[in-house]
Protein backbone atom coordinates (compact mmCIF):
# COMPACT_ATOMS: atom_id res chain seq x y z
CA UNK A 1 0.00 0.00 0.00
CA UNK A 2 1.44 3.26 -0.80
CA UNK A 3 1.18 5.35 2.14
CA UNK A 4 0.93 9.49 1.79
CA UNK A 5 3.47 11.42 4.23
CA UNK A 6 1.34 14.41 5.57
CA UNK A 7 3.05 17.16 3.31
CA UNK A 8 2.24 14.96 0.04
CA UNK A 9 -1.30 14.51 1.24
CA UNK A 10 -2.00 18.66 1.84
CA UNK A 11 -0.18 18.93 -1.59
CA UNK A 12 -2.74 16.65 -3.22
CA UNK A 13 -5.43 18.42 -0.94
CA UNK A 14 -4.33 21.48 -2.59
CA UNK A 15 -3.95 20.09 -6.30
CA UNK A 16 -8.12 18.53 -5.99
CA UNK A 17 -9.05 22.30 -4.34
CA UNK A 18 -7.36 23.85 -7.04
CA UNK A 19 -8.54 21.41 -9.90
CA UNK A 20 -12.07 21.94 -8.32
CA UNK A 21 -11.76 25.77 -8.54
CA UNK A 22 -10.80 25.45 -12.10
CA UNK A 23 -14.06 23.18 -13.40
CA UNK A 24 -16.31 25.48 -10.63
CA UNK A 25 -14.89 28.56 -12.93
CA UNK A 26 -15.05 26.92 -16.04
CA UNK A 27 -18.05 26.00 -15.45
CA UNK A 28 -19.89 29.38 -14.66
CA UNK A 29 -18.21 30.98 -17.28
CA UNK A 30 -19.98 28.14 -19.88
CA UNK A 31 -23.24 28.16 -18.43
CA UNK A 32 -24.72 31.36 -19.19
CA UNK A 33 -23.45 30.79 -22.97
CA UNK A 34 -25.78 27.81 -22.99
CA UNK A 35 -28.49 29.66 -21.55
CA UNK A 36 -28.21 32.48 -24.32
CA UNK A 37 -28.00 29.46 -26.87
CA UNK A 38 -31.60 29.15 -26.85
CA UNK A 39 -33.25 29.31 -30.88
CA UNK A 40 -35.87 31.73 -31.28
CA UNK A 41 -38.21 32.47 -34.32
CA UNK A 42 -37.88 36.07 -35.29
CA UNK A 43 -39.65 38.36 -37.79
CA UNK A 44 -39.38 42.03 -38.75
CA UNK A 45 -40.21 44.25 -36.04
CA UNK A 46 -43.83 45.26 -36.74
CA UNK A 47 -44.92 41.85 -37.94
CA UNK A 48 -47.83 41.50 -36.02
CA UNK A 49 -47.37 38.02 -35.34
CA UNK A 50 -48.05 37.69 -31.94
CA UNK A 51 -48.58 33.66 -31.74
CA UNK A 52 -47.93 30.58 -33.51
CA UNK A 53 -47.64 27.05 -32.84
CA UNK A 54 -44.89 24.68 -33.26
CA UNK A 55 -47.22 23.24 -35.41
CA UNK A 56 -47.74 25.65 -37.58
CA UNK A 57 -44.62 26.55 -37.81
CA UNK A 58 -43.89 23.29 -39.36
CA UNK A 59 -46.67 23.35 -41.90
CA UNK A 60 -45.07 27.15 -42.89
CA UNK A 61 -41.71 25.66 -43.72
CA UNK A 62 -43.25 23.35 -45.78
CA UNK A 63 -44.77 25.60 -47.95
CA UNK A 64 -48.40 25.77 -46.79
CA UNK A 65 -49.98 28.92 -45.56
CA UNK A 66 -50.01 30.00 -41.87
CA UNK A 67 -53.31 28.63 -39.84
CA UNK A 68 -52.34 30.17 -36.73
CA UNK A 69 -51.63 33.63 -37.59
CA UNK A 70 -52.81 35.84 -41.00
CA UNK A 71 -49.22 38.05 -40.08
CA UNK A 72 -46.99 35.27 -40.74
CA UNK A 73 -45.89 35.34 -44.78
CA UNK A 74 -43.00 33.03 -45.50
CA UNK A 75 -40.34 31.19 -43.66
CA UNK A 76 -36.75 31.67 -44.23
CA UNK A 77 -33.78 28.83 -44.15
CA UNK A 78 -31.15 30.01 -42.40
CA UNK A 79 -27.97 28.50 -43.37
CA UNK A 80 -25.73 30.66 -41.79
CA UNK A 81 -25.34 27.65 -39.03
CA UNK A 82 -25.67 24.90 -40.83
CA UNK A 83 -25.40 23.01 -37.22
CA UNK A 84 -28.48 25.21 -36.58
CA UNK A 85 -30.68 24.42 -39.41
CA UNK A 86 -29.79 20.47 -38.77
CA UNK A 87 -31.31 20.87 -35.31
CA UNK A 88 -34.03 22.64 -36.67
CA UNK A 89 -34.98 20.49 -39.08
CA UNK A 90 -34.86 17.35 -36.23
CA UNK A 91 -36.84 19.94 -33.53
CA UNK A 92 -39.26 21.02 -35.67
CA UNK A 93 -39.47 19.72 -39.13
CA UNK A 94 -38.96 15.93 -37.70
CA UNK A 95 -36.62 14.71 -40.34
CA UNK A 96 -33.79 15.20 -41.94
CA UNK A 97 -31.81 17.57 -44.28
CA UNK A 98 -32.62 15.44 -47.34
CA UNK A 99 -36.02 14.31 -46.45
CA UNK A 100 -36.75 17.86 -46.04
CA UNK A 101 -35.41 18.51 -49.59
CA UNK A 102 -37.14 16.35 -51.22
CA UNK A 103 -40.79 17.15 -49.29
CA UNK A 104 -40.31 20.52 -50.56
CA UNK A 105 -39.39 19.24 -54.26
CA UNK A 106 -42.50 17.38 -54.13
CA UNK A 107 -44.79 19.89 -52.91
CA UNK A 108 -43.13 22.60 -55.73
CA UNK A 109 -43.99 20.09 -58.51
CA UNK A 110 -47.03 19.31 -56.88
CA UNK A 111 -48.30 22.18 -56.21
CA UNK A 112 -46.77 25.14 -58.29
CA UNK A 113 -45.36 26.08 -54.64
CA UNK A 114 -42.63 29.28 -54.14
CA UNK A 115 -39.09 27.62 -53.45
CA UNK A 116 -38.28 28.33 -50.13
CA UNK A 117 -35.99 31.11 -49.74
CA UNK A 118 -32.50 30.16 -48.24
CA UNK A 119 -29.81 32.79 -46.59
CA UNK A 120 -26.11 32.16 -46.13
CA UNK A 121 -25.44 35.48 -44.19
CA UNK A 122 -26.85 37.25 -40.81
CA UNK A 123 -26.75 40.19 -42.36
CA UNK A 124 -28.71 38.90 -45.60
CA UNK A 125 -31.19 37.64 -43.30
CA UNK A 126 -31.93 40.69 -41.26
CA UNK A 127 -31.70 42.41 -44.53
CA UNK A 128 -34.19 40.11 -45.56
CA UNK A 129 -36.39 39.89 -42.96
CA UNK A 130 -36.95 44.09 -42.60
CA UNK A 131 -37.69 43.92 -46.80
CA UNK A 132 -40.27 40.84 -46.29
CA UNK A 133 -42.66 42.48 -43.23
CA UNK A 134 -44.33 38.63 -42.25
CA UNK A 135 -41.37 36.75 -43.03
CA UNK A 136 -39.81 33.93 -40.26
CA UNK A 137 -36.87 32.47 -39.27
CA UNK A 138 -35.08 31.13 -36.77
CA UNK A 139 -31.08 32.35 -35.18
CA UNK A 140 -29.84 31.38 -31.94
CA UNK A 141 -30.75 34.13 -29.57
CA UNK A 142 -27.45 35.77 -29.39
CA UNK A 143 -27.57 36.32 -33.09
CA UNK A 144 -30.70 38.49 -32.20
CA UNK A 145 -28.63 41.02 -30.75
CA UNK A 146 -26.28 41.26 -34.03
CA UNK A 147 -29.57 42.21 -35.60
CA UNK A 148 -31.34 45.16 -36.19
CA UNK A 149 -34.97 45.76 -36.10
CA UNK A 150 -36.18 42.25 -35.73
CA UNK A 151 -38.21 41.03 -32.53
CA UNK A 152 -38.40 37.71 -31.28
CA UNK A 153 -41.23 35.92 -31.52
CA UNK A 154 -40.87 32.80 -29.91
CA UNK A 155 -38.90 30.36 -28.05
CA UNK A 156 -38.56 26.91 -30.08
CA UNK A 157 -35.88 25.49 -27.47
CA UNK B 1 -48.33 10.08 -71.47
CA UNK B 2 -51.68 11.37 -72.27
CA UNK B 3 -51.28 12.11 -75.59
CA UNK B 4 -52.94 14.70 -77.03
CA UNK B 5 -50.91 14.98 -79.86
CA UNK B 6 -51.75 15.31 -83.04
CA UNK B 7 -55.37 16.82 -82.43
CA UNK B 8 -53.86 20.13 -82.45
CA UNK B 9 -54.32 21.01 -78.49
CA UNK B 10 -50.99 19.84 -77.50
CA UNK B 11 -50.02 22.46 -80.03
CA UNK B 12 -51.93 24.92 -78.40
CA UNK B 13 -50.81 24.38 -75.21
CA UNK B 14 -47.26 24.46 -76.31
CA UNK B 15 -47.84 27.90 -77.97
CA UNK B 16 -49.65 29.35 -74.67
CA UNK B 17 -46.54 27.89 -72.77
CA UNK B 18 -44.12 29.91 -74.97
CA UNK B 19 -45.90 33.09 -74.79
CA UNK B 20 -45.90 32.72 -70.92
CA UNK B 21 -42.40 32.16 -70.65
CA UNK B 22 -42.10 35.15 -73.03
CA UNK B 23 -44.37 36.88 -71.03
CA UNK B 24 -42.45 36.72 -68.38
CA UNK B 25 -39.19 37.90 -69.54
CA UNK B 26 -40.94 41.03 -69.15
CA UNK B 27 -39.51 42.79 -65.66
CA UNK B 28 -42.72 44.71 -64.99
CA UNK B 29 -44.60 41.53 -65.13
CA UNK B 30 -45.69 39.54 -62.54
CA UNK B 31 -43.81 37.84 -59.42
CA UNK B 32 -42.04 34.87 -61.64
CA UNK B 33 -40.36 31.38 -60.34
CA UNK B 34 -38.74 28.91 -62.60
CA UNK B 35 -37.83 25.56 -61.30
CA UNK B 36 -36.54 22.86 -63.21
CA UNK B 37 -35.79 19.03 -62.91
CA UNK B 38 -34.00 16.05 -64.87
CA UNK B 39 -33.37 12.55 -65.24
CA UNK B 40 -30.23 11.10 -67.56
CA UNK B 41 -30.68 7.86 -67.36
CA UNK B 42 -28.85 4.65 -69.25
CA UNK B 43 -29.91 1.21 -69.05
CA UNK B 44 -30.03 -2.12 -70.86
CA UNK B 45 -32.12 -5.80 -70.78
CA UNK B 46 -29.30 -8.71 -69.11
CA UNK B 47 -31.63 -11.14 -69.36
CA UNK B 48 -34.79 -11.46 -71.61
CA UNK B 49 -35.74 -9.27 -74.60
CA UNK B 50 -37.38 -6.06 -73.38
CA UNK B 51 -38.69 -4.05 -70.34
CA UNK B 52 -41.51 -1.93 -70.35
CA UNK B 53 -40.29 0.83 -68.06
CA UNK B 54 -42.72 3.31 -68.58
CA UNK B 55 -46.03 2.02 -69.47
CA UNK B 56 -47.93 5.49 -70.15
CA UNK B 57 -45.15 6.90 -72.24
CA UNK B 58 -44.23 3.41 -73.95
CA UNK B 59 -40.59 3.61 -72.81
CA UNK B 60 -38.93 0.09 -73.39
CA UNK B 61 -35.24 -1.15 -72.82
CA UNK B 62 -33.82 -4.01 -74.99
CA UNK B 63 -30.69 -5.63 -75.12
CA UNK B 64 -28.83 -2.28 -76.31
CA UNK B 65 -27.99 0.15 -74.08
CA UNK B 66 -30.37 3.37 -73.97
CA UNK B 67 -30.99 6.66 -73.01
CA UNK B 68 -34.65 7.04 -73.97
CA UNK B 69 -37.11 4.68 -71.30
CA UNK B 70 -36.33 7.25 -68.81
CA UNK B 71 -34.35 10.33 -69.72
CA UNK B 72 -36.77 13.54 -68.87
CA UNK B 73 -35.87 17.59 -68.94
CA UNK B 74 -38.59 19.57 -67.81
CA UNK B 75 -39.32 23.42 -66.83
CA UNK B 76 -42.13 25.05 -64.73
CA UNK B 77 -42.74 27.91 -64.04
CA UNK B 78 -45.13 29.78 -61.95
CA UNK B 79 -46.38 33.26 -61.70
CA UNK B 80 -47.56 34.91 -58.81
CA UNK B 81 -50.30 37.90 -59.62
CA UNK B 82 -50.76 38.21 -56.26
CA UNK B 83 -50.81 36.89 -53.26
CA UNK B 84 -53.72 34.84 -54.04
CA UNK B 85 -53.69 34.39 -57.22
CA UNK B 86 -51.08 32.43 -60.10
CA UNK B 87 -50.55 30.60 -63.00
CA UNK B 88 -49.04 27.27 -63.11
CA UNK B 89 -47.20 25.71 -66.15
CA UNK B 90 -44.91 22.58 -66.84
CA UNK B 91 -43.77 21.53 -70.01
CA UNK B 92 -41.35 18.49 -70.01
CA UNK B 93 -39.42 16.54 -72.80
CA UNK B 94 -39.03 12.80 -72.27
CA UNK B 95 -36.63 10.14 -74.42
CA UNK B 96 -39.84 8.20 -74.80
CA UNK B 97 -41.58 10.31 -76.35
CA UNK B 98 -38.79 11.27 -78.92
CA UNK B 99 -38.21 14.21 -77.09
CA UNK B 100 -41.35 16.27 -78.22
CA UNK B 101 -42.20 19.26 -75.37
CA UNK B 102 -45.29 18.08 -73.50
CA UNK B 103 -47.21 20.44 -71.53
CA UNK B 104 -48.23 18.14 -68.11
CA UNK B 105 -50.02 21.14 -66.02
CA UNK B 106 -51.28 24.31 -67.04
CA UNK B 107 -53.75 26.14 -64.60
CA UNK B 108 -54.53 28.99 -62.84
CA UNK B 109 -54.90 28.61 -58.94
CA UNK B 110 -56.30 30.92 -56.18
CA UNK B 111 -56.52 30.90 -52.59
CA UNK B 112 -60.08 31.92 -51.25
CA UNK B 113 -58.76 31.32 -47.49
CA UNK B 114 -55.07 30.00 -46.26
CA UNK B 115 -56.37 27.03 -46.65
CA UNK B 116 -58.72 26.52 -49.59
CA UNK B 117 -57.87 26.76 -53.48
CA UNK B 118 -59.08 25.87 -56.68
CA UNK B 119 -57.36 25.08 -59.80
CA UNK B 120 -58.82 25.57 -63.29
CA UNK B 121 -56.94 24.05 -66.14
CA UNK B 122 -55.11 20.99 -67.06
CA UNK B 123 -53.23 18.85 -64.46
CA UNK B 124 -52.14 15.73 -63.68
CA UNK B 125 -54.43 13.10 -62.79
CA UNK B 126 -53.67 12.08 -59.41
CA UNK B 127 -54.77 8.96 -59.34
CA UNK B 128 -51.42 7.37 -57.45
CA UNK B 129 -49.51 8.58 -54.96
CA UNK B 130 -46.54 9.11 -57.50
CA UNK B 131 -49.06 10.92 -59.88
CA UNK B 132 -47.72 14.19 -59.46
CA UNK B 133 -44.39 14.00 -59.53
CA UNK B 134 -43.89 10.79 -61.66
CA UNK B 135 -41.33 12.96 -63.83
CA UNK B 136 -39.56 14.12 -61.30
CA UNK B 137 -37.14 11.17 -59.93
CA UNK B 138 -35.08 13.18 -57.49
CA UNK B 139 -38.22 13.09 -55.29
CA UNK B 140 -38.10 9.04 -55.20
CA UNK B 141 -35.17 6.70 -53.94
CA UNK B 142 -36.35 4.60 -57.51
CA UNK B 143 -35.26 5.09 -61.04
CA UNK B 144 -39.27 4.90 -61.76
CA UNK B 145 -42.08 4.18 -59.42
CA UNK B 146 -42.67 0.13 -60.24
CA UNK B 147 -44.01 0.24 -63.83
CA UNK B 148 -46.40 -2.53 -62.44
CA UNK B 149 -48.60 -0.18 -60.76
CA UNK B 150 -48.03 3.05 -62.98
CA UNK B 151 -50.06 1.09 -66.32
CA UNK B 152 -51.88 4.21 -67.00
CA UNK B 153 -53.00 5.60 -70.44
CA UNK B 154 -54.35 8.16 -69.36
CA UNK B 155 -51.90 10.89 -66.95
CA UNK B 156 -53.73 13.98 -67.05
CA UNK B 157 -57.26 16.02 -67.47
CA UNK B 158 -58.33 19.14 -68.25
CA UNK B 159 -60.69 20.70 -65.80
CA UNK B 160 -61.31 22.16 -62.12
CA UNK B 161 -60.44 21.07 -58.68
CA UNK B 162 -60.84 22.03 -55.13
CA UNK B 163 -58.12 21.58 -52.72
CA UNK B 164 -58.52 22.03 -49.05
CA UNK B 165 -55.47 21.67 -46.51
CA UNK B 166 -55.59 21.73 -42.95
CA UNK B 167 -53.97 20.87 -39.81
CA UNK B 168 -55.84 18.57 -37.36
CA UNK B 169 -54.00 18.55 -34.10
CA UNK B 170 -51.02 17.09 -34.60
CA UNK B 171 -51.50 15.56 -38.67
CA UNK B 172 -51.83 17.54 -42.04
CA UNK B 173 -55.30 16.84 -43.97
CA UNK B 174 -56.03 18.00 -47.64
CA UNK B 175 -58.80 16.79 -49.54
CA UNK B 176 -59.30 17.67 -53.30
CA UNK B 177 -61.85 16.89 -55.32
CA UNK B 178 -61.53 17.25 -59.04
CA UNK B 179 -63.69 16.84 -62.20
CA UNK B 180 -62.47 17.34 -65.82
CA UNK B 181 -61.58 14.67 -68.78
CA UNK B 182 -58.89 13.78 -71.31
CA UNK B 183 -58.87 13.01 -75.00
CA UNK B 184 -55.58 10.94 -76.31
CA UNK B 185 -55.49 10.36 -79.64
CA UNK B 186 -53.07 7.61 -81.07
CA UNK B 187 -52.44 6.67 -77.49
CA UNK B 188 -48.70 5.48 -76.95
CA UNK B 189 -49.83 2.65 -74.47
CA UNK B 190 -52.73 1.08 -76.09
CA UNK B 191 -50.99 1.10 -79.58
CA UNK B 192 -48.48 -0.85 -77.89
CA UNK B 193 -50.55 -3.38 -76.51
CA UNK B 194 -53.64 -3.27 -79.49
CA UNK B 195 -50.56 -3.47 -82.34
CA UNK B 196 -53.06 -0.26 -84.24
CA UNK B 197 -53.71 3.08 -83.48
CA UNK B 198 -56.51 3.84 -80.40
CA UNK B 199 -58.17 6.65 -79.32
CA UNK B 200 -58.91 6.97 -76.12
CA UNK B 201 -61.55 9.03 -74.34
CA UNK B 202 -61.67 9.10 -70.36
CA UNK B 203 -64.22 12.15 -69.55
CA UNK B 204 -67.16 12.76 -67.03
CA UNK B 205 -63.91 11.91 -64.15
CA UNK B 206 -65.02 12.84 -60.87
CA UNK B 207 -62.68 12.31 -58.31
CA UNK B 208 -61.44 12.61 -54.56
CA UNK B 209 -58.42 12.42 -53.12
CA UNK B 210 -57.73 12.34 -48.96
CA UNK B 211 -54.64 12.52 -47.52
CA UNK B 212 -53.45 12.50 -43.57
CA UNK B 213 -50.16 12.89 -42.56
CA UNK B 214 -47.54 13.37 -39.23
CA UNK B 215 -43.95 13.05 -39.29
CA UNK B 216 -43.94 9.61 -39.47
CA UNK B 217 -46.89 8.20 -40.96
CA UNK B 218 -48.71 8.87 -44.30
CA UNK B 219 -51.58 7.60 -45.53
CA UNK B 220 -53.70 8.74 -49.07
CA UNK B 221 -56.67 7.24 -50.09
CA UNK B 222 -58.22 7.96 -53.67
CA UNK B 223 -60.94 7.65 -55.75
CA UNK B 224 -61.97 8.30 -59.16
CA UNK B 225 -65.12 7.29 -61.38
CA UNK B 226 -65.98 8.53 -64.79
CA UNK B 227 -66.91 6.97 -68.53
CA UNK B 228 -64.44 5.54 -71.04
CA UNK B 229 -64.83 6.02 -74.63
CA UNK B 230 -62.38 4.11 -77.26
CA UNK B 231 -61.85 3.68 -80.70
CA UNK B 232 -59.97 1.01 -82.22
CA UNK B 233 -58.54 2.18 -85.66
CA UNK B 234 -61.33 4.12 -86.03
CA UNK B 235 -63.74 1.42 -84.84
CA UNK B 236 -66.10 2.56 -81.94
CA UNK B 237 -65.73 -0.55 -79.48
CA UNK B 238 -66.39 1.29 -76.31
CA UNK B 239 -68.62 4.01 -75.89
CA UNK B 240 -70.28 5.30 -72.51
CA UNK B 241 -68.50 2.70 -70.52
CA UNK B 242 -67.78 3.24 -66.61
CA UNK B 243 -64.50 2.98 -64.66
CA UNK B 244 -63.84 3.13 -61.24
CA UNK B 245 -60.64 3.66 -59.58
CA UNK B 246 -59.53 3.07 -55.75
CA UNK B 247 -56.00 3.86 -54.70
CA UNK B 248 -54.45 3.29 -50.97
CA UNK B 249 -51.26 4.00 -49.96
CA UNK B 250 -49.72 3.62 -46.64
CA UNK B 251 -46.14 5.05 -46.49
CA UNK B 252 -44.01 4.92 -43.25
CA UNK B 253 -40.47 6.33 -41.85
CA UNK B 254 -39.25 5.60 -38.85
CA UNK B 255 -35.68 7.18 -38.39
CA UNK B 256 -33.86 5.83 -41.18
CA UNK B 257 -36.24 3.26 -42.44
CA UNK B 258 -38.66 3.91 -45.07
CA UNK B 259 -42.06 1.97 -45.60
CA UNK B 260 -43.62 2.42 -48.76
CA UNK B 261 -47.16 1.34 -49.88
CA UNK B 262 -49.54 1.43 -52.63
CA UNK B 263 -52.58 -1.02 -53.91
CA UNK B 264 -55.30 -0.53 -56.07
CA UNK B 265 -58.12 -1.61 -57.95
CA UNK B 266 -59.41 -0.93 -60.84
CA UNK B 267 -62.56 -1.48 -62.87
CA UNK B 268 -65.19 -1.60 -65.25
CA UNK B 269 -68.39 -3.29 -63.87
CA UNK B 270 -70.20 -3.39 -67.62
CA UNK B 271 -67.25 -4.97 -69.17
CA UNK B 272 -66.24 -7.58 -66.23
CA UNK B 273 -62.76 -5.55 -66.45
CA UNK B 274 -60.86 -5.44 -63.14
CA UNK B 275 -57.91 -5.44 -61.89
CA UNK B 276 -55.24 -5.33 -58.54
CA UNK B 277 -52.01 -3.56 -58.23
CA UNK B 278 -49.72 -3.06 -55.28
CA UNK B 279 -45.86 -2.00 -54.22
CA UNK B 280 -44.11 -2.49 -51.22
CA UNK B 281 -40.69 -1.28 -51.07
CA UNK B 282 -37.95 -0.73 -48.32
CA UNK B 283 -35.45 1.49 -48.08
CA UNK B 284 -32.96 2.63 -45.18
CA UNK B 285 -30.84 5.97 -45.15
CA UNK B 286 -27.47 5.49 -44.56
CA UNK B 287 -25.98 8.90 -44.27
CA UNK B 288 -26.21 9.77 -47.91
CA UNK B 289 -26.99 6.55 -49.11
CA UNK B 290 -30.31 5.05 -49.57
CA UNK B 291 -30.35 0.90 -50.46
CA UNK B 292 -34.00 0.17 -51.30
CA UNK B 293 -36.10 -3.11 -52.10
CA UNK B 294 -39.26 -2.96 -53.68
CA UNK B 295 -41.78 -5.45 -54.81
CA UNK B 296 -44.61 -5.20 -57.06
CA UNK B 297 -47.50 -6.96 -59.00
CA UNK B 298 -50.13 -6.54 -61.79
CA UNK B 299 -52.92 -8.93 -61.53
CA UNK B 300 -55.46 -8.86 -64.22
CA UNK B 301 -58.98 -11.10 -62.82
CA UNK B 302 -59.89 -13.22 -65.90
CA UNK B 303 -62.77 -12.00 -67.77
CA UNK B 304 -65.02 -13.77 -70.69
CA UNK B 305 -62.20 -12.28 -73.09
CA UNK B 306 -59.68 -14.69 -71.26
CA UNK B 307 -57.52 -11.76 -70.66
CA UNK B 308 -55.18 -12.50 -68.05
CA UNK B 309 -52.33 -9.34 -67.93
CA UNK B 310 -50.67 -10.52 -64.94
CA UNK B 311 -46.99 -9.30 -64.15
CA UNK B 312 -44.43 -8.69 -60.96
CA UNK B 313 -41.38 -6.76 -60.55
CA UNK B 314 -38.51 -6.99 -57.97
CA UNK B 315 -36.38 -4.49 -57.59
CA UNK B 316 -33.07 -3.52 -55.98
CA UNK B 317 -31.91 -0.32 -55.65
CA UNK B 318 -29.21 2.42 -54.57
CA UNK B 319 -29.49 6.43 -54.07
CA UNK B 320 -26.65 8.43 -53.63
CA UNK B 321 -27.16 12.10 -52.63
CA UNK B 322 -24.20 13.04 -54.16
CA UNK B 323 -24.91 17.13 -53.58
CA UNK B 324 -28.38 19.38 -52.66
CA UNK B 325 -29.73 19.17 -55.87
CA UNK B 326 -28.45 15.63 -57.61
CA UNK B 327 -29.13 11.73 -56.44
CA UNK B 328 -27.05 9.10 -58.31
CA UNK B 329 -29.27 5.66 -58.70
CA UNK B 330 -28.40 2.44 -60.07
CA UNK B 331 -32.20 -0.39 -60.03
CA UNK B 332 -31.59 -3.95 -60.92
CA UNK B 333 -35.53 -4.70 -61.88
CA UNK B 334 -36.55 -9.06 -62.31
CA UNK B 335 -39.70 -9.14 -64.09
CA UNK B 336 -41.77 -12.06 -64.27
CA UNK B 337 -44.43 -12.00 -66.62
CA UNK B 338 -47.45 -14.57 -66.17
CA UNK B 339 -49.57 -13.28 -68.92
CA UNK B 340 -50.21 -15.97 -71.70
CA UNK B 341 -53.46 -14.36 -73.36
CA UNK B 342 -52.18 -10.81 -72.54
CA UNK B 343 -48.39 -10.86 -72.10
CA UNK B 344 -46.95 -7.35 -72.11
CA UNK B 345 -43.12 -8.11 -72.95
CA UNK B 346 -42.19 -11.03 -70.92
CA UNK B 347 -39.80 -11.69 -68.50
CA UNK B 348 -36.80 -9.83 -68.12
CA UNK B 349 -34.00 -8.41 -65.96
CA UNK B 350 -32.28 -5.61 -66.61
CA UNK B 351 -30.01 -2.86 -64.42
CA UNK B 352 -30.23 0.77 -65.30
CA UNK B 353 -28.05 3.87 -64.11
CA UNK B 354 -29.69 7.58 -63.68
CA UNK B 355 -28.61 10.80 -62.70
CA UNK B 356 -31.55 12.89 -60.97
CA UNK B 357 -31.54 17.01 -60.86
CA UNK B 358 -33.31 19.64 -59.77
CA UNK B 359 -32.65 23.50 -59.98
Amino acid sequence: MNIHAPEQLIRSCKHSVLLLAVVVLVITIIKPCYADDKVVLIAAKGSGIESISNRDIRRVFLGLKSADSEHVNKPVINLYNTGLYEEFLKNVMHMTAGAYKRKIVKRIFRNGTEEIKEVEMLSELNSYLTNNVGDISFVEVSDVEKMHDIEVVKVLW
Amino acid sequence: MAEVQGNGVQKLLTVVFISIVLFICNPASADIKLNGFGSIAIGTVVEGDEFLADYAKTGIYNTDLSMDPDTTFGLQVSSYFTEKFSLIAQAAVHGASDYDPEIDWLYLNYYFTPELSVQVGRKRLPLYYYSDYLDIGYAYYWIRPPPDVYTWQITNYNGISLLYEVALGQWDTSLNIYYGSEESNDNDLLGLLYGVSVDETWKDMIGIVGTISNHWLEIRLSHMQGLIDRDISGVTVTNDVEQQFLGLSINLTFDSLLILSEFNNYKQPDNSVEYNAFLLSFGYRIGEITPNITRSGFKQEINALGNDENHYTTSVGLRWDVADDIAVKVQYDNVVDDGVVVPVKGDSKSISLAVDFVF
